[in-house]
């Protein structure tokens, strides 16, 4: 299951935005990537998150697979819309 | 790392900071260089899972590590400080980290540290790549991370000397940046032994401000030496002692006592005005790094700050500090020194110092480059400008000085006036108190500056020559390259002309100068600067007592008088024997201990 993405905040997915989608995924069981232009990065991966490099505007695929993906889904799509609290 | 046996082992190193220190080492990996430091060694096939089982354990005791810093900083500091352990905590648990150490020890059957030390370079530099100067900063928390990964597998102790180590230390290091060395507990360094530097690198300067003796160019195996190995440095005759016999520390042990004996001679002068025999009086400043130490004028003996260095307050942090945080620290430095003068040098930048913050830089020559002044004003006159605003409104709490450093065009100082005077319009329409006449003057440490000195001495209020980087430009050497550092020679004839040519330009245009580099706090010179007539001496304030005990015998004439013989000579060592024939005349305990200096 799949959903795409847009990163919203200003500042991009730099350090904080990434280990809070860290501590999101850590929620939950689900097998959780963001894929950007064909790279594929685990959710829990701080360093793969942050070495993804997207900026501003960046279109992201958010893929996860588990029982409970749809949950795992919406909560890291929740933190993107609300830019990461950032602004 | 390897384990050098325990034969007393003697290496002639370059001496940066004088004294003798005599204690147990303690090692400290520098960043990007983690590689030069591991033992490159492939394990057995059938040895894969053991060392898989290293990795991990190494893993979680750094993890326990980090987290008991992280609980002892929290006590002393803010949260915020203290959070960067969290993302190193996150950081070391990363899965991708450590997904691609293991694919190093299954595939390429790399040892634990070397495959975790690959794995983190290689996100580390990805990071250092990015455009964004946040991201890039954060090569350098991966590659802490990494430091502690080796620190806890290898045993040397915490890599970060604040953290574990009780005793004082000799810090063993490859290369020591500003950043660095600015996170050091300073009371727990007792010296500093370094591959990579010369008299003129952050390091040296860090250490004679901290008044600690300091070598470099030691060789680059012991940058490998275990820690806790018991090391003699000294800082006079540029050696570094492995392992020493009682007989050498027994030497070693006298040889400070009688150093220690001449300094607590020299320091009964303190108080006393630096005046020739023949009445001549040269004001003695000191050069700052850190503004909490303007309370420590007079402890020092010392009549003003002659250089009060601003980059340490934009290094080794990950926001660039706003006007309010300026404007304090000005403030506190100019009301700390109760009136005397403070000359503060605007941003310099660039070179060999840099944040990726300010100017992120891929220059070829960077010695050549956009830095200083040029930087200020062609890249980032916004950090000028935030400078600039929080120095002038400072600067009616005490006597400033403004200094723009690396001037190579009269532009440059007409542009800053400008910009100086737009400031002022706009403090004045926001009523917000500030300095209306401001003392601008100029470093003259480009041959370019010397040479057009009279141009830059008409529209200046003051100048101070930096003898480091003028020394560097006439002679056409990088003062880092070791290969080099033979041609650093600052009696030069050629260096002496230009400060002549400055000295001149100055007098005719009635402005004092001043010189600031390291040149300034080396007793062997101070005839040399006297006889040219320089106004003040501004260097690290264990320089002051032995150039002060200079100036107070010598004679202005004796001076003048070897200053024109000097200027004829044709190499910079018959200077040298010039001014120490004076020295052993005059000032006898002076000549012994720059004599300590020459090897034997």
């Amino acid at each position: 299951m799949q959903r795409e993405i847009t990163v919203l905040n200003k500042m991009g997915l730099h350090a904080r935005p990434a280990a809070l989608i860290v501590r999101c995924a850590n929620d939950y069981q689900a097998e959780l990537t963001l894929a950007k232009d064909g790279e594929i990065v685990d959710c829990r991966s701080i360093l793969g998150l942050i070495t993804l490099s997207a900026g501003k505007g960046c279109k992201l695929t958010l893929h996860a697979d588990g029982q409970d993906a749809t949950q795992a889904l919406d909560a890291i799509e929740k933190l993107f819309i609300n830019k990461f609290d950032e602004e | 790392m390897v384990q050098l046996d325990t034969q007393e082992a003697i290496y002639n190193v370059i001496p940066v900071s004088p004294g003798i220190a005599i204690g147990k080492t303690l090692f400290v990996a520098s960043a990007g260089e983690l590689h030069q430091n591991i033992a490159k060694n492939t394990i057995a096939a059938d040895a894969v899972e053991s060392e898989l089982a290293k990795l991990y354990g190494t893993v979680e005791k750094t993890k326990e590590n980090i987290r008991k810093l992280g609980n002892e900083l929290k006590e002393k500091l803010d949260g915020s400080q203290a959070t960067i352990f969290d993302a190193h905590l996150m950081m070391i648990s990363d899965k991708s980290l450590l997904g691609e150490a293991e694919k190093g020890i299954r595939n390429e059957l790399k040892n634990a540290a070397w495959a975790f030390a690959d794995a983190a370079e290689k996100y580390a530099s990805v990071m250092d790549a990015m455009p964004d100067p946040y991201l890039s900063e954060r090569a350098s928390d991966i590659r802490d991370v990494a430091k502690r990964f080796l620190a806890v597998f290898y045993n040397t102790g915490d890599s970060a000397i604040n953290d574990q180590v009780s005793d004082r230390r000799i810090i063993i290091a490859n290369e020591l940046t500003p950043s660095e060395t600015a996170k050091f507990d300073k009371k727990k360094i007792l010296g500093f032994a370094v591959v990579k530097g010369s008299a003129t690198s952050h390091t040296a300067i860090l250490a004679r401000s901290m008044q600690i003796p300091a070598v470099v160019n030691i060789p680059e195996e012991l940058n490998n030496l275990a820690g806790d190995t018991a090391v003699i440095i000294d800082g006079f005759a540029g050696r570094l002692i492995v392992n020493p016999k009682p007989r050498t520390l027994e030497a070693y042990r006298l040889k400070a006592a009688e150093a220690n004996k001449i300094y607590s001679r020299l320091l009964q002068d303190k108080k006393l005005v630096a005046e020739t025999t023949d009445g001549f009086v040269v004001q003695l400043a000191i050069n700052l790094e850190d503004a909490a130490d303007g309370s420590k004028l007079s402890e020092y003996g010392a009549e003003a700050v002659g250089l009060f260095r601003t980059e340490l307050l934009f290094m080794g942090r990950n926001t660039l500090p706003d006007e309010e945080e300026q404007f304090e620290l000005y403030k506190n430095l100019l009301t700390s020194v109760e009136g005397r003068m403070v000359v503060v040098r605007t941003l310099d930048v660039g070179g060999d110092k840099n944040s990726t913050l300010i100017y992120k830089s891929n220059e070829e020559n960077p010695f050549l480059g956009l830095r200083g002044i040029r930087l200020c004003l062609q890249e980032r006159r916004d950090i000028f400008r935030t400078q600039l605003r929080a120095l002038l409104r400072a600067g009616i709490y005490g006597n400033l000085k403004i200094m723009l450093p690396m001037l190579s065009s009269v532009i440059e100082v007409h542009e800053t006036r400008a910009l100086i005077a737009e400031i002022q319009a706009e403090l004045q329409a926001e009523n917000i108190e500030h300095l209306r006449k401001v003392s601008l003057g100029g470093m003259v440490e480009t041959p370019v500056c010397a040479l057009m000195v009279e141009h830059f001495a008409a529209i200046l209020d003051f100048l101070s020559i930096g003898t480091n980087d003028l020394v560097q430009y006439t002679m056409s050497i990088d003062r880092v390259n070791e290969k080099v550092s033979y041609l650093y020679q600052p009696a030069s004839p050629a260096v002496l002309e230009l400060i002549h040519r400055t000295v001149k330009a100055a007098k005719r245009n009635n402005i004092w100068v001043s010189v600031c580099g390291e040149m300034a706090g080396d007793p062997m010179y101070t005839p040399l600067l006297l006889g040219l007539g320089v106004n003040e001496l501004s260097m690290e304030p264990n320089s002051l007592n032995a150039v002060r005990r200079v100036v107070r015998s010598l004679s202005m004439s004796d001076a003048e008088n070897m200053c024109i013989k000097a200027m004829n000579c044709t190499r910079s060592k018959e200077v040298r024997a010039l001014t120490m024939e004076l020295l052993k005349k005059s000032a006898p305990e002076v000549a012994e201990l720059l004599l300590m200096q020459q090897s034997e």
